[in-house]
């Protein structure tokens, strides 16, 4: 009687069956790591109060949030801006290893893409659940566009990076090196103008004197490549700790390019944050000083100069300044103090740009200043969008291969001699015939043929050949 | 005859490989354009209807706009059916102030008036103001121009507004004098306090009295017939 | 054919490369189908379009004005309209009545900090400070003194009180900034927002230098009957297509606010207007506002 079906199968795989995925399920359960399984707890925890928030949030009550009208943008705006520049500063920064073909940047690869589709999906799930009517957003965008809108183009050039995020990882994952070299060109293009037209956002309003001007979208993407270069920071510290896929290449190469690259990013940022504060305390257009002030010695100064400054540029640089502590504990303490510095710093900007309002609005004000505070459900929703986050990306590293794959470098400009550590006339996919030259670091065996010429040049680019980082 | 026997030795030469294409060519085009066109019709349709939510018609959104419905109505309507009001109107000090400002939205009553005049009095929503209406304009408050005449609502006779003044006319009639001999009385101030019956007016001193500034000003013979008191 | 093939491989040069037909065609084939595909999807877009438009020709569903979606406005001609607002700062006196009538003609939201309109006092006191405070939007009248934090006890040198609403400008910034395009300016200048396209998010409420503008809470009472939308003062619109005046106009008792045609001679605003000169107000941020200002309100920075 008992047969033996034939499986269903969708593009030649077979869909497992009900009893099949239980069984897969009760046996990932029981092979999980305690480690990992308390770090699913906890996410589980964090996602279920989070979740709880973003239901009550849902039904177009709003009576849920802090935001009124003398200060409509608030810790919701905050966050998507957050997980918007954190997708731009991932690929930014992981251009310069498959755009650019700057290879000790290349371990960044699948990370990256993995990242930065989850950040964006995150940040629309917080856009969504902050806007009134997310799906007339949608019609509305596409029937009535209006290209004086600087959100709308936003939306545009966010829309299109979600479905080029979608291409570039859909193919690495699935060897289309081809495509995969255009998706990531097109990619980086998109993650410089992405962050720029959320910059222009803010940028246009000459109503708040604070965000009004140039600046800010440039200061828009240079915090996002510091986010970027940040949560790469906490990921490449978690493969090294947890000898995760490719881990032999994150402590030697990951993690000096990221350093080297947070240490550019955070001289660019403070730079730009000294102008413009300065800027904003010598300027006569009335509400600048007032904002510069709240700042500084008002309302926002913990969070500017705690969370902003100290924790977000003195700490990190200090971090990366220190020999003793150029290490991947080291490293993670850095990038989490730079993630909360550049939340702190997109906090600072919405909130300094509205709380000193042009007009009183039902004496909202508490003179001079407007009083914002986030209400539960808005913190709920930020609490669930991280853990979200988080959640989304354990699951990709456990259950997606992320060793670093054959489909890089490309590099278009021919006019400039490319080293290239193969030979010509070498297939790029006859790694496995294997490059036993016999100069493998015994330090880092598991590195993989790949690998270990990954090393060769590093060495003989830094004249450090023999020594063991 | 010419032509068609042309196109028909065209059409010969033709390779029947070719003009099975040609034909499924156009046959596609034409079937493509049909849907297409099907299709944008239908979304234009859609988009542009002033009854789905997020089209684009915008003339239908302004009339909505501009069909809503009115709570207030011209106040110089009153006059039709209200003429000693609005005669008296005329002269008072409030002539510049419609009707509707102390009396509320009249649009319902001045419409079931003009159909029904004898039984719309249902409809009027304050038909005698309170005191608060008339502290809104006439409580002293700082930035208020000294043109308007303003009191001290505590300083001032605390009863009916409307006992003594008359919003139409402007005529504010005096509070009633009653004299009394000064001596085997209570405190003073029992009755003659902010809240007594007979409020002190505004151009009485105020602050701290006792009875003997009391009688000492009003038995020299000052008095509210006597406006000599300086304050 | 063939004779001309022969023809063509023996008048060829000696050191020409011949490749046979068969092994190009195919190449020659991908090639011509993609070309024709490429074509015949062209020509297939654009007859869909012409179809598209010959159809709407002959079926009418672009609405037009004579639609009678709602009640049909009689005799309204927008165009020909110049609606023209004068606030006079030197008289109000603060009673508060327009913030009642607002809210009560709109269906405004009854809490303080939702205001199509709103009443500022602005106290100057003898150590130069300005104190500005607006208890409720004026709602209720003003209290005897300055309620602004740290105007206590200090004596005043100047006062005045201030209505503001929409300015209505020539050149508003939240049109521009709408992505759903659903705030629009009509014909006779005045800013509406359609409450069916609007997503709440914002832009046009902190993109507005007034801060005329507000995002409707949860409720029935809302103007649009739609909780989270954005919501503005509307010059009354449904009132000024019928010869009424703004609520606000009608109510005050001191005629702080005048409105009226500036187009039609039988309209006493014209005359107003050249009579007293008002200025718009706070122009620094290149709206070309259009309600005109008179009094102390002009003269402050």
């Amino acid at each position: 009687m008992q047969a033996t079906l034939r499986p269903m199968t969708i593009a030649g795989r077979p869909i497992p069956t009900l009893p099949e995925v239980g069984a897969w399920i009760g046996n990932e359960v029981r092979t999980t790591p305690r480690g990992l399984k308390r770090w699913y707890a906890l996410l589980g925890v964090l996602l279920g109060v989070g979740g709880v928030a973003a239901l009550i949030s849902i039904p177009p009550g709003w009576e849920v949030m802090g935001t009124k009208p003398v200060f409509e943008w608030g810790l919701l705006i905050v966050a998507y801006v957050f997980f918007a520049i954190i997708t731009s500063g991932l690929c930014l920064s992981a251009s310069l290893g498959t755009v650019f073909g700057f290879e000790r940047f290349l371990p960044f690869e699948k990370r990256h893409a993995i990242l930065a589709l989850i950040s964006l999906v995150t940040a629309f799930l917080v856009i969504a659940l902050e806007l009134h009517y997310p799906i007339r957003m949608v019609f509305g965008a596409l029937l009535t566009p209006a290209p004086t809108s600087p959100m709308w183009w936003m939306g545009v050039f966010y829309g299109t990076y979600l479905v080029v995020l979608i291409i570039e990882v859909w193919t690495l994952f699935t060897d289309h090196p081809t495509i995969h070299k255009y998706a990531c060109t097109a990619c980086a293009i998109v993650a410089v103008f992405a962050p720029t037209t959320l910059g222009l956002v803010f940028g246009v309003l000459t109503a708040k004197p604070f965000w009004y001007g140039v600046f800010t979208p440039i200061q828009m993407v240079c915090t996002a490549l510091t986010a970027g270069l940040a949560l790469l920071g906490i990921v490449f510290w978690a493969i090294d700790r947890f000898k995760l896929a490719d881990h032999a290449t994150a402590k030697p190469v990951a993690m000096p390019s990221i350093r080297l690259l947070m240490a550019i990013a955070l001289a660019i940022v403070s730079a730009l944050l000294i102008r413009q504060m300065v800027d904003a305390l010598f300027s006569p257009t009335v509400g600048m000083r007032e904002a510069a002030i709240s700042l500084i010695s008002g309302p926002l100064a913990l969070q500017f100069w705690g969370a902003r400054v100290v924790v977000g540029l003195v700490i990190p640089a200090m971090l990366l300044a220190m020999p003793m502590t150029r290490t991947p504990l080291g490293l993670l303490g850095t990038s989490t103090a730079m993630l909360v510095g550049v939340f702190a710093d997109r906090l600072n900007l919405v909130e300094a740009g509205q709380i000193y309002p042009r007009t009183t609005l039902a004496g909202a004000v508490s003179y001079p200043y407007a009083s914002y505070a986030p209400s539960l459900v808005e913190i709920g929703i930020l609490v669930f969008a991280l853990a979200f986050f988080a959640a989304a990306y354990t699951l990709a590293e456990r259950y997606l291969p992320m060793g670093e794959s054959d489909s890089h470098v490309f590099w278009p400009w021919p006019w400039i001699k490319h080293h290239d550590h193969a030979e010509p006339g070498d297939d790029d996919h006859d790694h496995e015939a294997g490059h036993d030259d016999g100069q493998s670091d015994p330090g880092v065996a598991n590195a993989g043929a790949d690998g270990a010429d990954l090393l060769k040049r590093l060495a003989e680019l830094t004249g450090t050949e023999g020594v063991q980082r | 005859m010419k032509t068609t026997s042309r196109i028909s030795r065209f059409w010969e030469s033709v390779h029947p490989r070719t003009r099975r294409g040609t034909v499924l060519a156009i046959a596609a085009v034409g079937a493509g354009a049909l849907v297409l066109s099907g299709v944008l019709f239908v979304g234009a349709a859609i988009a542009w209807s002033p009854y789905v939510d997020f089209s684009v018609n915008r003339e239908a959104n302004a009339k909505q706009w501009a069909a809503l419905s009115m709570s207030f109505d011209d106040s110089s309507v009153c006059a039709k059916c209200h003429t000693p009001e609005a005669a008296k109107l005329l002269a008072a000090p409030h002539k510049n102030i419609g009707c509707q400002s102390c009396h509320g939205a009249l649009l319902e009553h001045s419409t079931a008036a003009a159909e029904n005049p004898q039984n719309a009095t249902a409809t009027v929503k304050v038909a005698v103001p309170t005191d608060a209406v008339c502290i809104r304009c006439h409580a002293q408050t700082e930035a208020r121009p000294v043109t308007l005449k303003q009191i001290v609502p505590a300083q001032h006779y605390v009863s009916q507004c409307l006992e003594c003044h008359n919003p139409h006319s402007g005529i504010a009639n005096r509070p009633p004098v009653v004299q009394h001999p000064l001596d085997n009385l209570p405190y003073c101030l029992t009755c003659h306090g902010p809240q007594g019956f007979k409020a002190r007016n505004q151009r009485h001193p105020s602050g701290e009295l006792t009875d003997k500034e009391c009688i000492d000003c009003h038995a020299a013979g000052r008095g509210p017939e006597n406006s000599q008191v300086t304050p | 054919m063939i004779e001309q093939q022969t023809a063509a491989v023996e008048a060829a040069p000696a050191d020409a490369i011949l490749i046979p037909l068969d092994e190009l065609a195919p190449a020659i084939t991908a090639a011509s189908v993609s070309r024709r595909a490429f074509i015949g999807f062209g020509l297939a877009l654009a007859g869909g379009i012409v179809g598209a438009g010959a159809l709407a020709q002959y079926f009418p569903v672009f609405a037009s004005a004579g639609d009678e979606v709602s009640p049909i406005v009689p005799s309204y001609n927008p165009a020909t309209k110049a609606w023209t607002f004068v606030v006079d700062t030197s008289a109000c006196i603060g009673c508060g009545l327009c913030v009642v009538a607002c809210k009560e003609e709109n269906h405004v939201p009854e809490p303080a900090e939702f205001t199509r309109t709103w009443i500022e006092r602005h106290v100057t006191t003898t150590d130069g400070s300005l104190y500005i405070d607006s208890p409720e939007d004026g709602i209720n009248g003003f209290p005897k003194d300055s309620t602004a934090p740290g105007a206590a006890g200090k004596p005043v040198v100047s006062a005045y009180f201030q209505p503001r609403l929409c300015m209505q400008c020539a050149e508003p910034p939240c049109v521009g900034v709408c992505p759903v395009s659903a705030t629009y300016k009509t014909e006779d200048g005045v800013v509406l927002v359609d409450a069916r396209r609007c997503i709440g998010c914002g832009y046009c409420v902190t993109s507005c230098p007034y801060g005329a503008r507000y995002l409707t809470p949860a409720g029935e009472d809302t103007p649009a009957g739609t909780p989270g939308v954005a919501d503005k003062c509307t010059w009354c619109y449904h009132r000024i297509n019928k010869g009424q005046k703004p609520a606000c106009v009608e109510i005050c008792p001191v005629k702080a606010r005048q409105f009226g045609d500036a187009n039609d001679p039988a309209d006493p605003i014209a005359g107003i207007v050249k009579a007293t000169n008002p200025a718009p107000f706070h122009t620094e941020w290149g709206t070309k506002p259009r309600v005109l200002y008179l009094g102390p309100a002009l003269e402050e920075a």
